[in-house]
């Protein structure tokens, strides 16, 4: 029987292998076992092609070829929204005004010939919405992302960062029961970054969303999940799972807090361990160096073995 | 008083002023660019025709082969005024016209169709594209006696080898332009769970644009040189018989009065494609 209580997606055992083009077979996921909880956020971080975006993938629907099992139902609703793409029927159902999943790409998913409007817009195709109702939507998540101004600009006119926020308007305005974003802040300049984290936050609120957050920095991370889970390097199985501090804290005065700057290096080290990184300020190993040990002595000197992480570390 | 809400004018008024200034620089710049190329694209042309001109006129070049530029241009005023050369030549261009127009716009229809049909289908795909690459090389001439025998001597046989010619470059081209667009359009078009026809719309045909344009053009030079080379052989009027009998009763003028409607009406279509394919994909950037 379902319960409300049930995760709202549970993969057991999920493993993935890639065919290469001369048939070698690429290990990408081994055995992850991971529940997100309806309303939870979650953030994936992990080395360097460690299967982060195959796990978003699979949950997308979009990579249908692994192993093991992944069953969702994120809605709470029996009969919708679970494994809902494994067809089953649908017929009789209330008018869906939220889409099951949807999900932001790491790279530039902006439609060249669509304005701004119409991209986001697109989100809302299969959503039974009326034209004053849809309007409202495209309006008001561009007033969220910033682009208000834009609305009939087409993306080569605008920013890498503008573009990657279009694909983040077009996703909230469908409301998904399952948002998956994959790196989605990656392209923004640092300043928007910390707003838009701010923004979905208070989104992700608002709307009780379940959330799979994918991303390369351990800061974000700590900062806009409830949980982080962190991969070891390929084939990416759960190395550690860690619930963040909440504390209702804005995402700036969070990084004041001393339980968030503990965990962003239990999670660097754990990440450092995996790619057999470590590190120690230059030139001495007196406890000094202690207070800030991924900050900007990362890089110095013990970079080669693996660039990507030690960035991650840093950034 | 005027003086006073002057003054309090100023700061802001000055501002837009400065603004409107870099404006207005920004367009001389680009205006001068336009003149600039506009300028060369004229003057190595025209160079050339210098050249010519006083070569034959100095004797370097054989005048009867090489007529002064001059000497072409009065000429091809004179087929304008003359009623029965000026008749002969629009006689040709109207069968030329037809030919190239129909075998265009035939070979188009049928590569799109097809192109699309390969590009979204994959059996449809694995099962023509050997066909299509094997005689695809052919160089399309050579199937010139085939075509005459299915559909005989005559207008037929030269619209269907410029439609076949035409039908290739549109095909492989829309087929690449289907496959080959980027595989995240894909992704969006399966998470955000497009019904097919909005995804054939908004995405599939928008996406192959870009590439079906470059077939466009690279099908219409096909066709030119189609259409010429097969009416030098036929003997049907056309340009191509034009020059071709122009050449044979030495008439030399009335042969580059030929070459130069076909070069300029290829000229002419391929400004027009690339025009047409920067208003139907304006995010392209060539």
């Amino acid at each position: 029987m379902k319960s409300p209580d049930d995760p709202a997606v549970r993969i057991q055992g999920l493993t993935k292998v890639f065919l290469g083009r001369n048939g070698t077979a690429v290990h990408a996921l081994q055995d992850v076992d991971l529940e997100v909880n309806r309303g939870e956020v979650v953030a994936v971080i992990g080395p360097s092609g460690c299967g982060k975006t195959t796990l978003l993938r699979v949950l997308a629907g979009l990579d249908t070829t692994y192993e093991g099992h992944v069953q969702w139902d994120v809605t709470g609703e029996p009969g919708a929204g679970g494994n809902a793409r494994s067809g089953g029927a649908r017929g009789g159902r209330a008018p869906r005004d939220r889409l099951t999943s949807a999900t932001v790409f790491q790279a530039d998913s902006t439609l060249p010939w669509l304005t701004v409007e119409r991209n986001v817009r697109l989100g809302l195709c299969r959503l039974r919405l009326d034209r004053r109702a849809a309007d409202a939507r495209v309006h008001d998540v561009l007033h969220l992302v910033g682009l208000r101004d834009f609305p009939r600009a087409y993306p080569h006119e605008l920013s890498g960062g503008m573009r990657q926020r279009v694909a983040i308007a077009r996703a909230l305005a469908t409301r998904p029961h399952l948002l998956l974003m994959d790196e989605p802040l990656a392209a923004l300049d640092a300043q928007t970054r910390i707003v838009m984290q701010q923004e979905l936050i208070n989104i992700w609120r608002e709307t009780h969303s379940t959330v799979v957050y994918v991303t390369h920095d351990i800061e974000e991370a700590v900062t806009v999940a409830d949980r982080v889970v962190v991969l070891s390097a390929r084939p990416g199985r759960v190395r550690l799972v860690r619930t963040t501090p909440t504390t209702g804290a804005s995402v700036t005065d969070l990084r004041r807090e001393r339980a968030f700057g503990d965990l962003v290096v239990e999670l660097w080290n754990a990440i450092a361990d995996e790619v057999g990184i470590s590190l120690s300020p230059a030139g001495s190993s007196s406890p000094a160096g202690s207070s800030s040990p991924a900050g900007p002595s990362a890089p110095a000197g013990h970079a080669s073995p693996a660039g990507p992480s030690t960035k991650a570390g840093a950034a | 008083m005027t003086t006073g809400s002057s003054v309090r004018d100023t700061p802001v008024k000055s501002a837009t002023m400065a603004f409107g200034d870099s404006v207005e620089r920004l367009r001389r710049r680009r205006t001068g660019e336009q003149r600039k190329r506009l300028a060369w694209a004229i003057l190595t042309p025209v160079t050339l025709l210098a050249i010519w001109e006083i070569a034959t006129r100095v004797g370097v070049l054989d005048a009867r082969f090489f007529p002064p530029p001059l000497k072409i241009i009065s000429d091809s005023f004179g087929f304008l005024t003359d009623p029965q050369l000026r008749h002969e030549l629009l006689h040709n261009l109207g069968e030329s016209g037809t030919r190239l127009i129909a075998g265009f716009v035939i070979g188009t229809c049928a590569g799109l169709a097809v192109g699309l049909a390969m590009g979204l289908h994959p059996v449809t795909r694995y099962a023509l594209s050997g066909v299509i690459n094997a005689s695809y090389p052919l160089p399309k001439l050579t199937l010139f006696p085939l075509m005459i025998i299915f559909f005989g001597i005559g207008n037929m046989s030269m619209i269907a080898l410029i439609a076949l010619g035409v039908f290739f470059m549109v095909c492989i081209n829309t087929t690449s332009g289907v496959i080959y667009s980027s595989p995240i359009y894909d992704d969006v078009a399966r998470s955000y769970e497009l019904p097919r026809l909005v995804r054939l719309r908004l995405i599939t045909i928008p996406a192959a644009i870009p590439s079906v344009i470059s077939g466009l053009r690279l099908a219409f030079g096909q066709a030119l040189i189609i259409l010429v080379s097969t009416e030098f052989v036929s003997g049907n009027g056309g340009i191509g018989y034009l020059i071709w009998n122009s050449w044979q009763v030495l008439d030399v003028p009335m042969m580059f009065v030929g070459l130069t409607i076909v070069g300029l009406t290829g000229w002419l279509v391929s400004v027009g494609i690339n025009r047409l394919g920067r208003t139907l994909a304006p995010w392209q950037s060539d």
